[in-house]
């Protein structure tokens, strides 16, 4: 029997398996071997809802880093051994289910160049979250390797650490360092705790199904048309409404994830912070995806020797393997070489620094827009239509602007509010008032009948 | 103000902003995507017990009223269903020993594409809890509909119009049948563009048929009675399908399957029939099959 579907934040299952756990954590949570336990299998049934055998793949990575991490504690000669068994076994497992089919179809390409017949393709069901999964259990035995952390003798705790549902399939990746002595050491959450938990949730819910899911519609009908609109301008506001879009799934499943976390009694890591305020692209991913960012830097970036030996060789090598990282396809490749060539040029230019802050917002926003479009972009070929058009003066009018749609440019303009409305409150830390509750209630209840079709978080399929 | 009692005041305005805005939600039709539970019910509707089982695509659905059917009818159609053998095995599964079965033929449903995007497998993959959980959970959807913008306008501008009930557009009857109230057209351009440009990327031929009448006239020897249509679409629609309907008649009956000829009708949309033609072609069937 084949299993069922994906267990979304923002769906029923996800409401009755979450009232559930926590009506059962507290009793469970007093229990020192029982709360991992009752973590894991909760996560397993979580994680296990779309297909019975996602868990057995997390159990299999998970038990070759578990054991990779006592070894090199225990052989410290063959440590180095150990460290390429977990991290061949990660990077198989996710070059099989990931990658395999996009590399056979690369491969019967360069064949059909000389004329030789391509091989089958193979038809492999990608589990949702395994870049996430691995990223986690890799960074686990590589900070075993560098003696940054000891190893857990415990696998309950090293499972519930894995497998830990709220950041299971979109992140924010966690790090051993940070999660494993939380878990250790889990303590009743603090008053804190909760009431933060309950805005990250509020928040998170209303970014996913109000704002990102409303603006889903426009863009996918902007990228499924046979022919591309023939405005730049109306591909400006496509790329502005995929740059809110792609901003509030993602932060919206961050929020969710690290509010469900101060609930569970755990400090999620950050993900976002304010991502489209940055001036410049090295603040750029300082504020996006921070989790990925630092993930890249501290074991891809660095060790390439960082920007002391070769800056540029490391740059480019940690950006296209970034892109390559969010989907098998060349334009995630060619979106992670685009960052790098800007990261490149503001290294040597440091017009961050030099240009009035302001202007720098703008020349900041206008390239984010044309990466954002090729990042969307189904091909190479498509994005170059669409490029062609947003940089061609000839094209921009305001017809092409209205062309979009009313509905489109006041959900635009909603998002635009809705991110400078949270900067301006600092919403995150701020004291409780008085009638903050009928404010989350109201998020929760639009979070409800203003949904939009959007579905699926986009990064699961990452 | 403790954690807790932020918490459980936070879900308190919620349900009651929420209750506020479940009353006052508009009063118009339903859709699919809110009866997610009627899906699951049709395909887990008894084995073994239907006189007669309509299969086939959407058209299927929205064209075949089983009630007016003699003897105890089900539509079984589903949305981008395929012809496939699966899909129809399902199907028989639930006929009487004896029973007719109905297939109706679109082009779309002996495409490829239907085969690949198989929105009833899909379905049907799904496990036991989670169909049970979307089935019994059902009702809920109709009282948490989402609000379109323009609603929200007139909601902010305090119409009361939005309590008054208004006629849905569509009904989801119990055998299966989606009856739409949506008036009817001469004409789809937008529809036929679409059909001829799938129908260009995955054509249907000799070979298409000649599956489809070696699955059913397997059923035919078992003893099932099989009787195939092709319900009516706009001319402009029928064009661009490039299906001609006589030669599809000839290559059904030469295969000593039936064929029924379907009365001309309505449709919404080029594609689909209205619920008033619907009824009336069903009622030719219903005679077609009773002779």
């Amino acid at each position: 029997m084949e299993w069922g579907r994906t267990m979304l934040f923002n769906s029923l299952e996800f409401l009755l398996f979450g009232a559930v756990f926590f009506a059962l954590w507290p009793a469970f949570r007093r229990l020192p071997r029982g709360r991992f336990v009752f973590l894991i299998v909760a996560s397993f049934l979580f994680f296990g809802w779309a297909k019975w055998w996602y868990p057995l793949l997390l159990i299999g990575n998970g038990l070759i880093d578990y054991a990779a991490g006592l070894a090199i504690e225990r052989h410290p000669d063959r440590r180095k051994q150990w460290l390429i068994l977990s991290i061949v076994g990660n990077l198989l497992t996710l070059g099989v289910f990931k990658y395999a089919g996009f590399a056979v179809t690369n491969l019967n390409h360069m064949l059909g160049w000389f004329g030789a017949g391509g091989l089958p393709v193979p038809d492999i069901i990608l589990p949702i979250g395994i870049s996430f999964t691995t990223f986690t259990s890799m960074s686990y035995t590589i900070d075993v390797y560098r003696g940054v952390i000891k190893p857990t003798r415990d696998p309950l705790l090293f499972f519930a650490f894995l497998a830990l549902f709220p950041p299971l399939i979109a992140g924010p990746i966690q790090r051993a360092r940070a999660l494993l002595p939380q878990l250790e050491t889990l303590t009743p959450p603090s008053s804190d705790h909760t009431i933060r938990g309950m805005r990250w949730f509020a928040v998170g819910f209303f970014k996913k199904t109000v704002l990102a899911d409303n603006l889903a519609p426009f863009v996918a009908a902007a990228y499924a048309a046979p022919e591309p609109a023939s405005s730049g301008s109306t591909w400006w506001v496509i790329a502005a409404l995929y740059a809110f879009q792609i901003y509030f799934d993602f932060s919206g499943y961050s929020d969710i994830a690290r509010g469900l976390g101060s609930w569970i009694g755990l400090d999620l890591a950050p993900n976002f912070e304010q991502p489209y305020h940055a001036v410049g692209f090295r603040e750029f991913w300082q504020r996006w995806h921070i989790s990925l960012s630092s993930w890249f830097r501290d074991y891809v970036y660095i060790p390439l020797g960082g920007s002391r030996t070769h800056p540029g060789r490391a740059l480019w090598v940690t950006f296209l393997l970034s892109g390559l990282w969010h989907g098998a396809n060349w334009t995630f490749v060619a979106w992670g070489g685009m960052h790098a060539a800007l990261l490149q040029i503001e290294r040597w230019t440091r017009w961050p620094d030099r240009v009035w802050r302001p202007l720098g917002w703008v020349l900041t926003i206008v390239a984010l827009l044309l990466s954002w479009a090729l990042f969307r972009s189904n091909s190479i070929l498509q994005f170059g239509q669409i490029a062609a058009r947003m940089l061609d003066p000839r094209t921009w009018d305001v017809a092409g602007i209205t062309a979009v749609g009313g509905k489109a440019l006041l959900w635009l303009g909603l998002c635009v509010v809705f991110e400078f409305a949270l900067r301006w409150r600092g919403w995150e830390l701020r004291p409780v008032r008085r009638w903050e509750p009928a404010m989350i209630g109201g998020l929760l209840a639009t979070a409800v009948y203003l949904r939009g079709e959007g579905g699926a978080f986009i990064y699961f399929q990452f | 103000m403790n954690g807790r009692a932020f918490v459980l005041s936070s879900l308190a305005a919620a349900l009651v902003i929420g209750g506020a805005l479940a009353v006052f939600r508009p009063a118009t039709g339903e859709s699919e995507d809110v009866r997610p539970g009627y899906w699951i019910e049709k395909l887990q509707a008894p084995e073994r017990v239907f006189d007669i089982v309509i299969v086939g695509d959407s058209r299927a659905y929205r064209g075949v009223d089983p009630a007016l059917l003699p003897g105890r009818a089900l539509n079984f159609g589903f949305s981008g269903a395929a012809l496939d053998p699966h899909y129809v095995h399902t199907a028989v599964q639930k006929l009487r020993r004896g029973g007719s079965l109905v297939v109706a033929v679109s082009p779309h449903s002996l495409t490829a594409r239907a085969r690949e995007a198989n929105a009833f497998d899909a379905l049907q993959a799904r496990h036991a809890a989670d169909l049970a959980l979307t089935r019994w959970a059902s009702p809920a959807y109709a009282w948490t509909r989402p609000y379109t913008m323009s609603q929200v306008a007139a909601l902010a501008r305090g119409r009361a119009a939005l309590l008054a009930p208004a006629s849905p557009a569509e009904t989801f009857h119990s055998g299966g049948f989606v009856a739409s109230a949506r008036p009817s057209v001469a004409s789809a351009p937008e529809t036929a563009r679409v059909y001829a440009e799938m129908l260009e990327a995955h054509p249907v031929g000799e070979r298409e048929i000649m599956d489809l009448t070696y699955l059913l006239t397997g059923y035919l020897a078992g003893g099932y009675r099989v009787v195939v249509l092709r319900l009516p679409v706009s001319p402009d629609v029928l064009e661009a399908e490039r299906l001609d309907s006589a030669w599809l008649r000839e290559q059904i009956v030469g295969t000593g399957l039936e064929w029924f000829e379907c009365p001309p009708g309505d449709t919404y949309d080029g594609s689909h029939l209205t619920a008033d033609s619907a009824r009336e072609v069903t009622g030719a069937l219903g005679r077609f099959l009773a002779e």
